[in-house]
């Protein structure tokens, strides 16, 4: 999969606000019985992204195709968004690329990089 | 997929945050601190345990919980392997103290872990004991011209409101409902087991069926995988309670079994829906997931057993004796863990089914308790009840004025349970005092082995859990002699040891 394919899935996505980036998130990554309201489902994705954070910051980070998005993109939330969802779907494929890549791209790369 | 019970950076990561995440609002959570008090003051009469001790005690305790889930689904998973052959992966389950009131399933690094919140645990294996109760066994006799019930809903609504009293006593990581005799408790452990194999088996279903995939991501959606998990999880279950009957069991003790353990797991999260009125679920109502399940496996969906799952479990037993059911006792004897060690003597069991069925709580007054308890002729100085149990007492008997039928607050529910718990405590921890006085109480220099002697000898085997749990946090912070002479004899690290040896404590 290219960061191409995940164009359309990010520009769904690109516009939605982070709490429900993180439902998005819990809906996709926490599957079980029993009930979920949006602030359970917004604690368990924080705390997935978490546990996932250091595995992310290495596919990504350093990454010479993020970086140089990072440094010519003006309006290219999409592009980078995208190129991010590549990445993340190259370490499993349990991840919801497109939802984490949005989440990182929001938070700024520069959080999980540094 | 193979259950994996090493420690994951992944897996240890992802509980340490949902852990922190989801209790980071306390002000929701049942209070707790007076009733776990009170059952440190009582069980052992070892005094209370000291706030800052308690997180070593929920820790030593949490590891019980935590082989028990592992050996039920090491059970589940044989089952999955001989009906869908399972997949490729390592899985990892845990308990999770939290309010999720859920289980789940996620993917953790390249495994994938279920989390089983101690909601789910504590209030499965208690409300199937306690519709036990209500219901009475077919072989027992019920007191009254109908037999007590007690609906479902209710049950977990009053469990929940103890949940923090019961936390201590034994019923969050075992059933302490000492009034049902042996069978009673059998099936009550044997309906609340399955059930929680039910709910494994959900998780195990989302797992094996690539719910988790990215391929997923965009497929069905929740309702979808939601029915297709339920469907799996039953086909498991009637599989693996009809592997457990060792091909004795009729068909349809198998599938009542079957059915009254999926009711009682969609029973207890449906009830703690729509007591706590958690909104923004989105899995299909519990009476669409029981009849898609039970017509996943050609089972009947009768929609009265989401309320009734105890009148359903006895009524498909076309009222036999339990004696009288051979398949039925080869199940529960094969089902380590089942059995309850202690056996009561007649009196004894007399005076505690007077206070333990859950009627009791609204209908036996606290005081007429009181003096069951002046008549055990315990030394004056014991009988110091705390002054919240002389509340309850009041507020039960001003109950009892009335007709019953009102709406109870749930904070006296809660003190209600705290006071009749630490009477039954009383009980409990007074009837023998050979054994208390000679062994709980030891003298100066008692050795680890001198406890353990007594755990393998007298303690009931669904009991030493707590019970090395509560030693353990007064060994290491009891203020008295005896505390620093265990202390001194390396109880805790003794007592750690034990814990761990999962195949002793496993059940």
């Amino acid at each position: 999969m290219s960061a191409d394919s995940f164009h359309g899935q990010v520009a769904a996505l690109i516009d939605l606000d982070r709490d429900a980036l993180l439902v998005r998130l819990a809906d996709e990554v926490a599957l079980g019985v029993g009930p979920l309201d949006a602030d359970r489902k917004r604690s368990i994705a924080r705390a997935w992204m978490d546990a996932q954070r250091e595995r992310l910051r290495l596919a990504i980070c350093g990454d010479p195709g993020i970086e140089a998005l990072r440094e010519t993109a003006s309006d290219g939330r999409i592009e980078l968004s995208a190129a991010v969802a590549d990445l993340v779907a190259s370490v499993t494929d349990a991840l919801p690329a497109a939802t984490v890549a949005v989440l990182l791209v929001r938070a700024g790369l520069d959080d999980l990089c540094s | 997929m193979q259950l994996s019970v090493a420690e994951t950076p992944a897996v240890s990561t992802l509980l340490a945050r949902l852990e922190e995440g989801l209790n980071a609002d306390d002000s929701r959570r049942a209070p707790s601190m007076e009733s776990e008090q009170l059952w440190f003051a009582s069980a052992l009469s070892l005094g209370p345990a000291p706030t800052d001790q308690r997180p070593e005690a929920e820790q030593a305790a949490e590891r019980v919980v935590r082989h028990r889930l592992e050996a039920m689904t090491e059970e589940v998973l044989a089952a999955v392997r001989r009906c869908d052959g399972g997949s490729d992966g390592s899985l990892h389950v845990r308990p999770l103290r939290s309010r999720l009131y859920a289980a789940l399933s996620m993917p953790a690094g390249a495994d994938a872990v279920i989390v089983v919140d101690d909601a789910v645990h504590d209030l499965t294996m208690s409300v199937a004991r306690w519709i036990t109760a209500s219901w009475a066994s077919p072989s027992e006799p019920s007191p009254r011209a109908a037999p007590p019930a007690v609906e479902l809903y209710d049950a977990v609504r009053v469990v929940r409101a103890e949940l923090g009293s019961v936390r201590w006593n034994g019923a969050l990581w075992q059933p302490v409902i000492v009034a049902l005799p042996d069978e009673s408790r059998w099936f009550a452990a044997m309906l609340g087991e399955l059930a929680l194999k039910f709910v494994l088996a959900h998780e195990i279903g989302h797992i094996a069926l690539g719910h988790l995939d990215r391929d997923h991501h965009d497929g069905p959606g929740g309702f979808a995988r939601e029915q297709e998990a339920d469907a799996f999880a039953a086909r498991v279950l009637r599989m693996h309670i009809s592997d457990t009957a060792g091909g004795q069991a009729r068909a349809d003790e198998i599938n009542g079994i079957t059915r009254s353990a999926i009711s009682v797991a969609f029973g207890v999260l449906d009830a703690v829906t729509s007591t706590f009125l958690v909104r923004g679920d989105e899995h299909p109502p519990a009476d669409e997931r029981f009849a898609a399940a039970c017509e996943g496996c050609g089972l009947d969906s009768d929609q009265a057993a989401i309320e009734r799952p105890g009148r359903m479990f006895f009524e498909h037993l076309d009222g036999l004796a339990i004696g009288g059911v051979p398949a039925l006792v080869e199940i529960v004897e094969q089902s380590i863990g089942m059995r309850f060690a202690r056996p009561y003597d007649v009196a004894e069991r007399r005076a505690l089914d007077s206070i333990d069925r859950i009627e009791g709580l609204f209908h036996t007054p606290l005081p007429a308790l009181l003096d069951v308890l002046a008549a055990l002729a315990l030394p004056d100085g014991d009988l110091n009840p705390p002054s919240e149990v002389l509340a309850a007492a009041r507020r039960a008997e001003q109950l009892n004025a009335g007709d019953g039928t009102g709406p109870v607050a749930p904070d006296i529910w809660i003190r209600l349970a705290a006071g009749r718990w630490w009477l039954l405590d009383r009980l409990l921890a007074d009837r023998d005092p050979a054994v208390i006085d000679a062994t709980l109480r030891p003298a100066p220099g008692t050795r680890f082995c001198d406890w353990a002697r007594w755990v393998e000898r007298d303690c009931p085997e669904d009991q030493r859990g707590v019970v090395l749990a509560a030693l353990h946090v007064y060994a290491t912070a009891g203020p008295q002699p005896e505390g620093t002479a265990l202390y001194e004899a390396r109880l805790p690290e003794a007592v750690s040891a034990w814990l761990a040896d999962a195949p002793r404590l496993k059940r």
